[in-house]
């Protein structure tokens, strides 16, 4: 009925979830049965978005940022999402992404996020924890397909949200795992 | 990942201590009030009201050639589709413009080609092209009854010609889709004016009496039918328009934001004569000059009449040469999509 304003239908090829990252903006506020849905979801996995972001290289204020930006577009778009937790991942990547291409204003630490409080110092933060350093020294492929393997998921997944090849996500891992593993020996037993 | 690999293993204390930092850190109470309260407001830029109060502040500020230059209504034919500077850069008005403007890319790509915005657009043609034909017919009216140079009338009996054209053209498609009811009108309309430029184009026949009341008849009976046949194919545009506003009936903020934006233009389309609503939607429908389309999926979007430029950022290389394909260039830098070269329909309703 509402077709003049349905959103571009994006069912692409190798999609884990809807890929929609911007939700319709016709959609109605969820039901009260909804938001307690989404309040349990939320609860649960702020934090694992939080950690795939840094995975992928933002600082933590940006991935406070995004992780909140992206939970904002998942409860207005709530009805409409079959898996949310593929989804907030591929719409927080996607966001990421555009905000490195594009330099967008990185966020503004007076204006911080409400998931990140103001008294804590979050000055050095990638430097303090070393699995951020080792991903770092990533290629960036390889530093995506670690990010999505951390976030528990699965070679063939991984392949479709990054439309490519399985064999070509086992060999970006096989390859990160080595170059990890080469680092940490690197280090010894001081990062453990 | 295998957990008895010696370097998963490590992998995975140093993932926990980072997500142990993070558990410490993050306040996800504050997190979940801050998107319930968020998630209340709408995902538009603002409702209506703030659009409104946007356009006429920069009508206020920045007068438009259209505000400052009255509108030449014995001049040259009105302007047709698709006939606009393509460089302008004046600020957009009219609410249904200034609404698509505030829209995501994603968004206006997916209505820009609605079969409701064609005919909105339609009808803010029809609306001062009817108005400045009817004053050709008028003006030519009074030279042929006060006997003026005969060289004036035939000048101003092509201009409405010409300014009839596309007017009929716009017109007649919107009829055709109701069923050929107001053909006649519309027919009579062309062939009026084609008798009336012939009848004049012998400046000496013009002086012969019969000739000259010819000529006047001609003219009055073209002014009838514009009224009637250019009145109807409006009728029907707004036909279109408002039924596709009562589909819009579920009260989300969107819909309501364009049907006051439509209610909005339609009750000034027929008194601003002077604001080219038209011109307004049209750029606003089509103008990608300085978008940023990457991460936005075009295989099933209607690109047909989209304006792009050399600061448009295309999903991919490949896309940038298929619309470079698909586009002529209108100006330096500047291209524009051709009609049919899309594999997606140009209409999405």
């Amino acid at each position: 009925m509402n077709d003049l304003l349905e959103p571009p239908p994006d069912d692409g090829p190798g999609r884990v979830a809807p890929a929609i990252d911007q939700p319709s903006p016709e959609a109605p506020a969820p039901p009260a049965a909804d938001v307690a849905a989404f309040t349990a979801f939320y609860r649960g996995e702020i934090r694992a978005l939080v950690a795939f972001l840094l995975y992928l290289g933002a600082s933590l204020p940006d991935a406070a940022d995004l992780a909140q930006e992206t939970m904002i577009d998942a409860y207005r778009g709530w009805a409409a999402i079959a898996h949310p937790r593929a989804w907030t991942r591929s719409v927080a990547s996607r966001k990421y992404g555009r905000r490195v291409a594009s330099a967008e204003a990185p966020v503004d630490l007076v204006e911080e996020s409400p998931l990140l409080p103001a008294h804590h110092d979050v000055t050095d933060w990638d430097q303090r924890h070393h699995i951020l350093q080792l991903l770092a020294g990533l290629p960036w492929r390889q530093r995506q397909v670690m990010a999505w393997t951390f976030d528990g998921h699965r070679p063939h997944e991984i392949a479709a949200e990054l439309n490519i090849t399985p064999q070509a996500v086992r060999s970006s891992l096989k390859l990160a795992r080595r170059a990890l593993a080469a680092q940490l020996d690197q280090a010894g037993d001081d990062l453990r | 990942m295998n957990d008895l690999d010696p370097t998963d293993r490590r992998l995975a204390d140093l993932r926990t201590a980072m997500t142990d930092h993070l558990d410490a850190l993050l306040d996800a109470d504050a997190g979940l009030r801050d998107v319930l309260i968020e998630a209340r407001h709408t995902g538009l830029n603002g409702d209506l009201d703030n659009t409104l109060d946007v356009a006429a502040g920069l009508r206020a500020i920045v007068p438009t050639a259209e505000h400052r230059v009255p509108v030449e209504r014995a001049g040259p034919a009105t302007a047709a589709p698709r006939q606009d500077d393509p460089a302008d850069a004046s600020p957009i008005e009219g609410a249904v413009a200034s609404f698509l403007m505030s829209l995501d890319t994603p968004t206006l790509l997916a209505i820009r080609r609605d079969r409701a915005l064609d005919a909105l657009a339609a009808v803010f043609f029809l609306v001062p092209a009817s108005a400045r034909s009817g004053d050709l017919v008028r003006t030519l009216d009074h030279d042929l009854g006060a006997d003026s140079a005969p060289g004036r009338a035939l000048n101003r009996a092509l201009a409405l010609e010409l300014a009839i054209e596309p007017a009929y053209g716009l017109a007649f498609d919107l009829d055709l889709d109701h069923g050929r009811l107001h053909a006649f009108d519309l027919n009579r309309v062309r062939d009026l004016a084609r008798d009336l430029a012939r009848n004049v184009d012998y400046p000496s026949a013009l002086h012969h009496p019969r000739a000259l009341e010819n000529a006047r008849s001609l003219a009055r009976d073209l002014n009838h039918a514009i009224d009637r046949a250019l009145n109807l194919a409006i009728d029907r545009a707004l036909n279109l328009v408002l039924n596709r506003v009562r589909d819009l009936g579920h009260a989300d903020d969107l819909d309501r934001v364009l049907t006051l934006a439509l209610d909005h233009d339609l009750g000034i389309a027929g008194h601003a004569r002077d604001l080219d609503l038209f011109r307004h939607l049209d750029r606003a429908r089509d103008d990608f000059t300085t978008a940023d389309l990457r991460g936005v999926d075009l295989t099933r979007i209607s690109l047909d009449g989209l304006r792009w430029s050399d600061a448009t950022t295309w999903p991919s290389e490949d896309s940038k040469n298929q619309a470079l394909l698909d586009s002529t260039e209108i100006g330096p830098g500047l291209y524009e999509i051709r009609r049919g070269t899309t594999n997606a329909p140009a209409h999405t309703s």
